[in-house]
């Protein structure tokens, strides 16, 4: 009892600041960089998926060509949705919110799997769980800031 | 002085205050292991609060509790003992918020 009357008297006291701090952080955070890219995943997954064979061969250079791009773009964009995704995991979050989300770790792990299996393969179900796992990732992130921001994608 | 920042994280956590022993050139050096208050040596505005990691030929390193959440000795180097200004010498936590 003694000891948390003397702790409120001191938290009374003005103090000065003391950094614990990590260098360089501008502070500005958002899950909807990740989402954008996310999406852009998805979407090429789905285009390299609707590429039909060149109906002659006058066109199998061209056919490779846009093969070769959207594979580019797709794994190019999952690349990007990770390192938005390590950023939030890495800088915004804190030890703190482990308590909130004992998931965290967790979720965040798979979604970077999920990244590298976009990647990797052209999967349209692999890139429909990535975009999951980015919506439950904005749903914690508002939740952390004490918000309910609306997941609304662009596609 | 009141702490800002997770760097210390989970010995101090934001709001927490501390009770600072000041420290001059004729002090006698805290101990390895205590938690001390210093000059950011590339902010010399800023006052850090980190770990005392070790001490050599009047330069010390400091350290986090939290690595993910700090910048300290592993990205400055060894600074100068002068950078010392204090030791934490009592903690008064932040009570931690229900359901939190």
């Amino acid at each position: 009892m003694l000891r948390s009357a003397l702790s409120a008297i001191v938290r009374s006291l003005p103090a000065s600041t003391v950094e614990a701090h990590c260098d360089g952080p501008c502070g500005v955070y958002d899950p909807a960089s990740a989402r954008v890219h996310a999406e852009a995943v998805l979407a090429m997954t789905k285009k390299l998926k609707a590429l039909e064979a060149p109906a002659s061969a006058g066109d199998h250079h061209a056919a490779l060509n846009t093969f070769a791009r959207f594979v580019a773009v797709k794994e190019d964009e999952a690349q990007k949705t990770k390192k938005e995704l390590l950023i939030l995991w890495t800088d915004y979050f804190k030890p703190e919110h482990l308590a909130t989300f004992p998931d965290l770790h967790d979720t965040f792990w798979k979604a970077a799997k999920l990244c590298s299996a976009c990647k990797v393969h052209i999967d349209q179900g692999k890139a429909e769980e990535l975009l999951a796992a980015v919506e439950k990732i904005h749903g914690m992130f508002w939740q952390s800031k004490g918000r309910s921001d609306a997941w609304v994608t662009a596609s | 002085m009141q702490v800002k920042g997770y760097s210390m994280w989970p010995t101090l956590k934001p709001k927490d205050r501390v009770i600072v022993r000041p420290l001059n050139q004729h002090s006698e050096l805290p101990a390895i292991g205590s938690i001390i208050v210093c000059i950011h040596p590339q902010q010399p505005s800023l006052r850090v609060i980190k770990r005392l990691s070790s001490v050599a030929d009047n330069q010390i390193t400091i350290l986090g509790d939290c690595p993910d959440a700090s910048t300290d000795s592993r990205q400055w180097g060894s600074i100068s003992q002068s950078c010392l200004i204090g030791e934490v010498v009592a903690l008064a936590s932040t009570p931690l918020k229900q359901g939190s």
